[in-house]
């Protein structure tokens, strides 16, 4: 009598395993990808892309990373993404006022550094770009820079076996599509997370700041820190900082999206991690070094329409104080970042 | 007596053998009820300029006397509905379609709809603002499919490129590229067309009902506000003239017949 019972419990149990999992397979394709975990740095708000819609994997990242370093995404191969963002520069383009694209040409604006992409709203000096999943077809498609097409990049890695291995254990099958490029392109831009600069360690109490340092901690955080709000050292916002017009670029910045005059001269408030690193400055790259930079809100603000507010007498600096705030971002290099592998060039 | 009571062990089994697979069945199938039943519903888009079909490289005329011809001609409709004899909207297809002139493939939709009277028909011309910041799309919103701009991130919601005489541009070319989804440069269109006669038109799942609707590009340069080609040749990015195109093509189309067979 008891061990019917036994039986009918265990058929029971096994069936419905069987039915579930079958109920399953039915659903959503079953990926071997292994999950990845985003983590998001202490003290850092949550970012705005979460990988919603493109969970982070392995293999995603892994397809990302390779598509970051390959040619075969321009035009005449010889200009992958890191052509312009190299990881030694924190991927802003290393002593480079405007970067080289395709045929000789230069792109319009300096090359930011990428790195906690993945808190930006809107991407470029201008915010033209309101998705980072988006983003790399800017580059891709434009004559000065990449100067390819999607058609032709996917016929060009449709015939590399590696790739479609790639894609497949990325997504499932071999199929590539712009749109599985895009997100992997994305798993690994907005994976580039930089928090780990002595300013981060400081922060946490594992380092101390010296003398120096630490008075130019005060004089930013009275000065600078409107604008460059901690943590992310940006409050995201578009400002003229009274960078006057360069007449050869032409570049209006926020307006050329808005078509809002009030907009005219306006650029994103660049994050200041890594800054060492980045240079030259500005949007256009015109402060050859990072004392310039510094120098132009004490000497150098033009005064004009949409000029910001705050900025109005220019931001009075001695020399001592600009030696202190030098000294102070310097502590926001981030060499763990930097020489990270994973961020490499795969080999 | 025997027997039977042996049977009676398996009953729990049976029970929850059938409940899992309805729940399985439950979890797949979108609907747990049976649907309205539907019939074929074909949208065929006929592109006109006034009374003559359009074809690339021919010479029209616009209201204004200017001479002009075609070579790119194409839009994105989506959330296709019908106003019932009721006066309720029903939907019939949230999907995107990019019709284009150079596939004539696109220019049919076939559809299908609850059968039912119906007085109008309702449709958004452009993409929605949310498909215009949710990142990378795929099928009729793949953004190489050239309705994409890269730099000031936003779909192209209707496209109109060819030459004219009276174009100042480079080769006489006139090119209108009209998006933007920002106020206040919103350029996404609902429509709604009734039937010539103003009959209710049946679908039916015994019959296919085809809407014929006619879209006349002479609408882009005098619809609502006059734009000549002379002054304007060429819209690039969201604005004043991308809204001010919009707003004219908003009234190319309308219900040129109906057919039930
Ligand atoms: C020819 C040089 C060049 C190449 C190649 C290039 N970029 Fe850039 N990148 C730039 C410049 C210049 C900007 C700033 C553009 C602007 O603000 O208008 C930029 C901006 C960006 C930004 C936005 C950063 C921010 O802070 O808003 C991201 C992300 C980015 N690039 C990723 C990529 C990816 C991914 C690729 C490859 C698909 C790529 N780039 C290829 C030069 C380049
Ligand atoms: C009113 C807002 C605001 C304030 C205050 C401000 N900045 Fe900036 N900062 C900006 C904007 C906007 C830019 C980009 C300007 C451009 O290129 O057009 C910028 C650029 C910079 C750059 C160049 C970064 C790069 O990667 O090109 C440095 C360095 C810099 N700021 C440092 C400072 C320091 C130091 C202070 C305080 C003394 C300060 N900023 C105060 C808004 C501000």
């Amino acid at each position: 009598m008891r061990y019917r019972w036994t039986i009918t419990l265990i058929l029971f149990i096994v069936t419905g395993a069987v039915l579930i999992n079958a109920c399953k397979k039915t659903g959503a394709p079953v990926h071997q990808a292994r999950p990845v975990d985003f983590v998001v740095p202490d003290g850092f708000p949550d970012p705005v892309y979460r990988f919603e819609n493109n969970p982070l994997t392995e293999e995603g990242f892994a397809l990302g990373r390779k598509l970051f370093y390959d040619g075969r995404l321009s035009k005449d191969n010889n200009f992958p993404c890191a052509s312009c963002h190299q990881q030694f520069a924190a991927f802003a383009t290393f002593d480079h006022p405007l970067s080289h694209g395709f045929n000789n040409q230069f792109t319009k604006r300096n090359a930011p550094g990428l790195f906690n992409m993945a808190w930006l709203k809107e991407m470029h000096w201008d915010g033209g770009i309101n998705h980072i999943e988006v983003q790399p077809l800017a580059p891709i498609t434009a004559p000065n820079e990449m100067a390819e097409d999607i058609g032709n990049i996917i016929a060009k890695l449709e015939q590399d076996g590696t790739y479609r291995e790639m894609f497949r254990q990325a997504f499932g099958d071999e199929e590539i599509t712009s749109q599985r490029m895009l997100l992997a392109l994305t798993q690994f831009v907005a994976s580039l997370v930089s928090a780990d600069s002595k300013y981060d360690r400081v922060k946490k109490g594992l380092a101390v700041f010296n003398v120096s340092e630490q008075e130019g901690y005060r004089i930013f955080q009275a000065k600078c820190a409107s604008c460059h709000t901690e943590p992310l050292f940006t409050d995201l916002s578009f400002r003229n900082t009274g960078l006057e017009l360069n007449t050869y670029l032409m570049d209006y910045g926020r307006m050329e999206i808005t078509n809002n005059p009030a907009d005219s001269l306006k650029f994103k408030v660049p994050s200041l991690r890594n800054v060492a690193l980045t240079g030259p400055y500005g949007h256009d790259g015109r402060f050859t070094g990072l004392s310039q930079a510094i120098n132009h809100y004490a000497e150098g603000v033009a005064p004009s329409a949409t000029l910001d507010p705050a900025l109005t007498n220019g931001i009075p600096l001695d020399d001592v104080e600009t030696f202190y705030l030098r000294e102070f971002l310097f502590t926001l290099t981030d060499s763990s970042f930097i020489g990270n592998k994973r961020f490499a060039a795969p080999e | 007596m025997k027997g039977l009571s042996s049977y009676f062990f398996y009953l729990p089994y049976g029970a929850c053998l059938a409940f899992l697979l309805l729940s399985c069945n439950r979890e797949n199938s979108i609907e747990w009820e049976r649907p309205a039943d539907r019939g074929e519903l074909k949208i065929v888009f006929q592109h006109v300029v006034k009374d003559a079909p359009l074809s690339f490289g021919d010479e029209y005329l616009n209201d204004w006397g200017e001479r002009y011809n075609v070579h790119s001609f194409k839009y994105y409709i989506h959330d296709i509905q019908l106003i019932s004899a009721e006066g309720d909207a029903v939907s019939v297809s949230s999907d995107y379609f990019l019709v284009d002139e150079g596939l004539p493939a696109s220019k049919q939709l076939e559809l299908s709809a609850p059968e039912g009277l119906y007085n109008a028909i309702v449709y958004t011309i452009g993409v929605d603002s949310a498909r215009n910041v949710s990142g990378a799309q795929t099928g009729a919103l793949d953004p190489t499919l050239g309705m994409f701009w890269t730099w000031n991130t936003g779909y192209v919601m209707a496209k109109l490129e060819g030459h004219s005489p009276a174009s100042p541009g480079v080769n006489q070319e006139f090119s209108y590229h009209v998006g933007g989804f920002k106020w206040p440069y919103i350029t996404i269109k609902q429509v709604m067309l009734l039937p010539p006669d103003t009959q209710a038109f049946e679908v039916s799942k015994k019959k296919l009902s085809t809407l014929n609707i006619r879209a006349d590009v002479n609408a882009w340069f005098s619809y609502h506000i006059p734009i000549r080609i002379a002054e304007n040749p060429a819209s690039h990015a969201p604005g004043e003239l991308a809204k001010k195109l919009a707003d004219n093509y908003e009234g190319m189309f309308s219900v040129s017949s109906i057919k039930t067979e």
